[in-house]
């Protein structure tokens, strides 16, 4: 078909990738840091949840009002604050309102909003929500002009840039999220201790780190649990960054039949209940031991609390198992801390003293404008009553001058010039009810301005004195403590020490037999089997070795090199398998024929090893020399293009005998000197041109 | 006379940059200039001003780039002088004026009078194109620059050039200047004072000051950055040379930065590498001489993917690689793979492994110092001289098996080899996928059916491929384009980050699929860049900053993946209008701006009563209106991507896009601007 194309005229512009990826990533980047992903360190909140909860509060979603219907907060949110998805929204307000994510929930939910097993929450058409107690102390004196306000995304309303913050929300919810290049992981910590913390600051500035940690003793995570490791807090809170070990916790009980149970009441924070249980029960499958001491793993959790069993046989060490579970599975696992917020329009890192001032410094700011928005109002409150008060003690002149004024405007400038009285102030006698000249209203009207007075001195005095508004503000933060009350639910361990328990611990050691056969192969079979082998197959014993489960072997291979092997990593078989080729079992395998077995922790140090290579090169060293630590190392030098072709324990009172490739057979029986493992060992007399050994053995 | 005004003009536009080829002819009334074409007509332009007529010539452009190409040059002759063993420490100076300096401590240019010329050497050496020691191969035995041009033209598109030497315990000064003289003539590069002694000093060595001519230059200005990364570079190619550089124009306390690398390009390695793993500790150094070739390689791999070579032809960046790289390349291969196989690696009866799969991961740097080198290629960046190969594999043959036989060496060997062995397990599965998913989709375009729309015509040439940020925007721009040339291709969330996925992972991913399938030209292995269907490939996202992110994401993907289509430009990237300006009333007018700064002056054009509306989105658009504004080739405005430092791009996709959070954060740090505000809702706070 004819292709009929409009001219190019477009506008090119140049661009490198250098400057585009920078161009691009930069902004992204610095949106997602500030805009997305890290709370402000003075409320807490992440933009979503800020605008969630302030869409909220426009709806007047009071706890004492009805619920609402989550989609229509949802959707609220969406079109006038927050342009992204509906599905992320929603989920940010489940979040604030599940008591196991929450240390102090900042909504009420109605409805199913998830649960600790990862069950999703309903959709957002089923739900129903409104703010908390708590979230009404975060978001209290917002309209004093107490913060600053931006326009929002599409420049029709404005929306707040940060909470007034009635309480210490970033330390007492905690805080995590993923930016870029920048992430964040704060604990929630106890209310009340977070709030002493900031009023022990604001009494005496110069608190240090130490005396603060006496108030505040360490994250309280909602769902309870232990940190083992207390004594490292006194450095993360310092720097704002370390790891915290958060264990489970569990008791030991005995069931009524008799039988003992690991019985776990409390999850480490953040951990999906039901996907842990699972995968204790995966991890305990895969290993024989463990699974051999449980019987059953429950999850009894109901609406009265968290419990989830696991049922032990009846002679297992509880104790040590648990020890076991801590230390191999997620029941204790590293938290790691990362105190990082948006401070002064800047990703920054930082400790539990800084946290604490600043949010300090940001409630004196907010406190001193909220004061300074109640006296403005009470200045013009009282400058209407003072006029309302001049008004009612000359009422007769008053209404005189206002009868005889043509205009409403004549008779304000009259009043104005005729009792000295500002605008405001006549506009409010011109408006005055008439009942205002009642006695009992004008008493009113004296009552209310000394009261107003009262109130503008009081405030003047807050302004005025930075003692008087530290105590406001603690006063404040008292009553909210009240609010928040409830004990600390996370124990915190100090000088804990983790218990030792290996990975083997459980595992019991038996009696096993491994073998070489003709193709070098390895197999590993049970004493009963190889009896029954050995009557039908003749297998050298350099070739086989009666051992235990955890021994280690050495293994020595035609080219001088000896490795340290597992018996355990040998998988157990019957007679008829074709057992495990050498490379697989040793990665650094390189030989191509393998000598002897031996067992390096069971056999006598003082015994002897002998060796002979094709060239007739006759060795003998002391068994100790092969005990070495290494997977891999040299059992005797050799010649170059010489291979051995016998390694054996050295039985006492046999000779060496050797057969050559032509078959011919030579006996050797002087005694071999010993020497050590890295040598050549000696020549075994003369040997023809040509001639090479292929086999020995001792007789 | 006529001939006399004429040459008067036409030498003012000369020294203007202007040139002229003809001039009328002389004193022949009535015949017309083109008949009267004899020996009279031609200009023979003497001393420096074919410089000045001409400056493209010498030195490219005169924008930014030729800019610095001026510095470039005389850097270039200080350190040909530490090259060749007489200076080590160079300092480079960027006045507030818009002057620089360059200042060496080698032998100091010659002062005495030359034999058949009768001016001193620096004097030559500035006026006189064609002038130099580097001709003869006696003074020096390697050079970078431009053969004895460099200075003369450096000092022919400055306003003024200052030259001092430091020699025998002297001190010896001449200046130059570029003026107009009374006939209105420019005279380039001319003797203001004549060298001459000027004290005694115990310095010794050459210090050339001079201020770019602004006139030649108006726009462009001398970039710190720039600079700096440059002196960075030839400090680790110049092992033990010190370089300082100090700039006048920054605020206190982040003037000046001094390079100096005892380490050489084992630094280099190190440093291109920060923003990755390294696999062993130590960079691979090997250093040797065969046939008059100085042969110099520092190698290092790492976790990351890909590979990368910057190779280098006496301090001359051979971007477009070479006879020295296939040398190199060629080497490794053979080592390795001898030492794969005695080491037991490699089982006898597998095949020898490639030699990408022993680059996986790698990153080196090539330094081969020699005389006349040949360059070719596009950009004259590729080394031509065929005996180079031969040369550098003989150096690194011998010196690399060595290190490769050395028990001590024996972990990286191993790490080496794992990483080769691994490769070529992800390029067998990949192929296997690559295979499996053009049987799939030898189907071909149907495969995409329901997402994709293509364009009926099937020219290359003139089809445009638009990707799609979101199925919302991709609703607007199906209905919106002209379907005989323009195919959209919508793309569902954010595409994958191609940096930290190996191939066969990228290919699972569906996303990615539809853009290979689309674009028509296969990937890895069978990637052919002569299939690409379209001659435009457009990334269209939003103007925020998710779009933003999208566009880093795809760029990413093409840079690794599909980098001869970036080379080529055939990526771009759409710009969809920011803002619509609306008055309403009696002059009705609607405008569109496409930046904040152009919103701005058309709301102050359209004056009072101007409705600014801000799209956040493609999807808020009307079909109609992305047509006008972004698809429709009269209007739109694309920006078309190019890679001009491949090193700087290849630092920047590792450190924003790659595993290294820690790199990436520092990165941030540097050069985030955390205050910038708003500026659209600062302007609406003040209206509102």
């Amino acid at each position: 078909m004819k292709q009929k194309h409009l001219t190019d005229q477009s506008i090119i512009l140049e661009q490198t990738m250098e400057q585009v990826m920078h161009n691009s990533m930069m902004p992204f980047s610095e949106f997602v840091i500030l805009e997305r992903a890290l709370p402000r360190v003075e409320d807490g909140l992440k933009p979503v949840q800020r605008r969630v909860l302030y869409v909220m509060l426009e709806q007047g979603l009071a706890p004492d009002k009805p619920f609402r219907k989550s989609a229509n907060i949802v959707g609220e949110t969406m079109a006038k604050y927050h342009p992204h998805g509906d599905a992320s929204i929603y989920d940010t307000m489940v979040r604030l309102a599940q008591d196991f994510s929450m240390r102090t929930p900042l909504v009420e939910g109605n409805g199913n909003f998830g649960s600790m097993d990862g069950d999703p929450p309903a959709a957002y058409r089923y739900t129903e929500a409104r703010l908390s107690p708590a979230a009404l102390s975060l978001m209290e004196h917002l309209d004093k002009e107490t913060v600053s306000w931006s326009l929002n995304f599409d420049d029709t309303r404005r929306e707040p840039d940060v909470f007034p913050a009635g309480f210490p929300n970033l330390l007492i919810n905690g805080a995590t999220g993923i930016a870029v290049g920048f992430s964040t992981n704060i604990p929630p910590h106890h209310p009340a201790e977070v709030i002493d913390g900031v009023a022990a600051y604001l009494n005496r500035p110069k608190l240090t780190l130490r005396e603060l940690r006496q108030i505040v003793r360490g994250p309280d995570f909602p769902t309870g649990g232990i940190i083992s490791n207390g004594e490292d807090l006194e450095a993360l809170y310092e720097g704002g960054a370390g790891k915290l070990v958060l264990r489970a916790k569990a008791t030991v009980e005995t069931l009524p039949d008799g039988k003992p149970a690991i019985v776990i009441t409390e999850f480490p924070f953040q951990t999906n209940k039901a996907e842990l249980l699972a995968r204790v029960l995966e991890h305990a499958q895969s290993r024989k031991e463990i699974i051999a001491q449980i019987s059953d793993i429950r999850d009894e959790s109901d609406r009265t609390g968290v419990r989830a069993v696991i049922e032990l046989k009846k002679d297992c060490d509880a104790e040590r198992l648990l020890a076991y579970l801590y230390r191999y599975t997620d029941l204790q696992k590293n938290y790691y801390v990362n105190m990082t917020a948006i401070a002064d329009g800047k990703p920054r890192q930082m400790g539990l003293l800084e946290l604490v001032r600043r949010y300090a410094e940001f409630r004196q700011t907010v406190e001193r404008r909220r004061v300074e928005f109640d006296l403005k109002e009470a200045l013009a409150r009282a400058e209407v009553l003072e006029g309302l008060s001049i008004a009612a003690q000359h009422i007769d002149r008053v209404i005189q001058i206002i009868k005889t004024s043509k205009t409403p405007a004549v008779a304000k400038e009259r009043l104005m010039e005729t009792f000295g009285l500002s605008e405001r102030q006549a506009s409010a006698i011109l408006d005055m009810r008439l009942r205002r000249i009642t006695q009992l209203e004008a008493e009113e009207v004296e009552q209310e301005l000394a009261a107003v007075r009262a109130l503008v001195a009081e405030l003047e005095g807050i302004l005025a004195s930075p003692a008087k508004l530290n105590a406001v503000i603690r006063a404040s933060l008292a009553e909210i403590k009240k609010k928040l009350k409830g004990p600390r639910q996370t124990e915190i361990l100090y000088g804990h020490v983790e218990e030792e328990v290996g990975r083997d611990a459980f595992k019991t050691v038996e009696d096993t037999v491994v073998y070489v056969d003709e193709n070098s192969c390895l197999h590993r079979v049970s004493e009963k089997t190889f009896e029954n082998l050995i009557k039908t197959t003749e297998i050298p014993p350099e070739l086989v070795v009666m051992t235990k489960t955890n021994a280690t072997l050495l293994v020595f291979g035609e080219k001088g090199n000896c490795y340290a092997l597992k018996v355990e990593a040998i998988p157990e078989g019957k007679s008829k398998d074709k057992g495990s080729i050498p490379e697989k079992l040793m990665a650094d395998f390189v030989d191509k024929q393998v000598l002897c077995l031996c067992d390096r922790d069971a056999t006598d140090p003082g015994e002897k090893l002998l060796f002979v290579t094709q060239m007739g090169m006759v060795k003998c060293s002391a068994f100790e020399e092969y005990v070495i630590r290494r997977t891999k190392f040299e059992s005797i030098v050799l010649v170059e293009g010489d291979r051995l072709v016998y390694v054996g324990r050295r039985l006492p009172g046999r000779h060496l005998e050797l057969t050559d490739a032509a078959d011919k057979k030579k006996v050797w029986r002087d005694p071999v000197k010993v020497t050590g493992r890295k040598t050549r060992g000696n020549k075994v007399g003369r040997l023809a041109v040509g001639q090479r050994f292929v086999s020995g053995r001792q007789v | 006379m006529k001939q006399a005004d004429n040459k008067a003009t036409n030498r003012k536009r000369a020294a203007e940059g202007k040139g002229n080829s003809k001039r009328s002819a002389p004193a022949t009334a009535g015949k017309s200039a083109g008949e009267q074409y004899n020996a009279g007509a031609l200009t023979v332009l003497e001393g420096l001003r074919p410089v000045r007529v001409r400056p493209g010539m010498y030195i490219g452009d005169t924008d930014t780039k030729g800019l610095h190409h001026l510095l470039w040059e005389i850097i270039d002759n200080a350190i040909d002088e530490a090259a060749n063993g007489y200076a080590d420490q160079i300092s480079v100076t960027l006045y507030e004026d818009g002057s620089v300096s360059v200042a060496d401590n080698g032998r100091g240019m010659p002062v005495d009078l030359h034999p058949d010329k009768k001016v001193s050497g620096v004097e030559l050496i500035f006026t006189q194109l064609h002038a130099g020691g580097k001709f003869d191969n006696k003074s020096y035995l390697i050079s970078g620059g431009l053969h004895g041009v460099g200075a003369s033209v450096v000092n022919a598109l400055s306003e003024w050039l200052v030259a001092e030497v430091y020699r025998g315990g002297k001190r010896y000064r001449a200046e130059f200047h570029s003026y107009f003289d009374e006939a209105g003539e420019m005279v380039p590069g001319a003797v203001k004072k004549k060298l001459r002694q000027a004290g005694s000093t115990d310095k010794k060595g050459s210090f050339i000051h001079f201020k770019p001519d602004p006139r030649v230059f108006p726009h462009a200005r001398l970039d710190n950055h720039t600079i700096t990364q440059k002196l960075r570079e030839l400090a680790y190619l110049n092992a033990g040379l010190t370089i300082v550089c100090e700039d006048r124009r920054q605020p206190e306390g982040q003037r000046q930065v001094v390079f100096s690398f005892a380490g050489g390009l084992a630094d280099f390695v190190r440093y291109h590498n920060r923003g990755k793993a390294a696999a062993y500790p130590d960079p691979i150094v090997i250093k040797g001489e065969s046939e008059g070739v100085s042969v110099e390689v520092a190698l290092q791999h790492t976790d990351a993917y890909s590979e990368s070579i910057l190779s280098y032809v006496n301090n001359i960046r051979t971007g477009e690689g070479g006879t020295h790289e296939t040398g190199l390349k060629m080497a490794l291969t053979k080592v390795l793979n001898t030492a794969a196989r005695e080491g037991g690696y490699l089982k006898e009866k597998e095949e020898n492994y490639a030699g990408e799969d022993f680059r996986e991961g790698m990153s080196a740097v090539l330094l081969v110092k020699m005389r006349d080198p040949q360059f070719e290629g596009q950009t004259k960046t590729k080394l031509g001289n065929v005996s180079v190969k031969t040369a550098v594999e003989a150096v690194v043959s011998e010196q690399f098996s060595r290190y490769v036989q050395n028990i001590r060496h024996e972990a990286v060997l191993k790490v080496i080899l794992d990483k080769a062995r691994q490769a070529r397990q992800v390029r067998e599965a990949a192929q296997r996928a690559n295979a499996l998913a053009r049987q799939k989709s030898s189907l071909d375009v149907i495969s995409l059916v329901g997402k994709f729309a293509p364009c009926i015509g099937r020219d290359p040439a003139v089809n445009e491929l638009f990707i799609v940020e979101g199925d919302s925007a991709g609703g607007s721009a199906k209905q919106g384009r002209d379907r005989n040339f323009q195919a959209i291709l919508p793309l569902k969330g954010k595409p994958l980050n191609s940096e930290k996925r190996r191939l066969d992972q990228i290919l699972s991913n569906e996303e990615i699929r539809s853009i290979i399938t689309a674009l028509g030209t296969g990937i890895g292995k069978d990637f052919s860049p002569g299939a690409l269907r379209y001659g435009k490939v457009i990334i269209l996202a939003d103007a925020d900053q998710d779009g933003a992110h999208i566009r880093a994401l795809l760029l990413t993907f093409f840079y690794r993946y599909m980098r001869p289509l970036l080379a080529a430009g055939h990526i771009y990237i759409g710009r969809p209008p920011l803002y619509r300006l609306e008055t309403r009333g009696a002059k009705k007018e609607v405008r569109y701006a496409y930046s904040d700064q152009e919103s701005e002056r058309y709301s102050a054009e359209m004056g009072r009563g101007v409705t600014i509306t801000r799209y956040k989105g493609l999807g808020e658009m009307n079909p109609g209106l992305l047509w006008e504004t972004t698809l429709h080739p009269a209007h739109r405005t694309l920006i078309r991507v190019s890679i001009e430092d491949a090193a700087e791009a290849e630092q920047l996709v590792s450190v924003l896009m790659g595993d290294n959070a820690e790199v990436r954060k520092e990165y941030i740090v540097e050069h985030a601007n955390f205050n910038r505000t708003d500026a659209f809702s600062k302007k609406m706070e003040k209206v509102t």
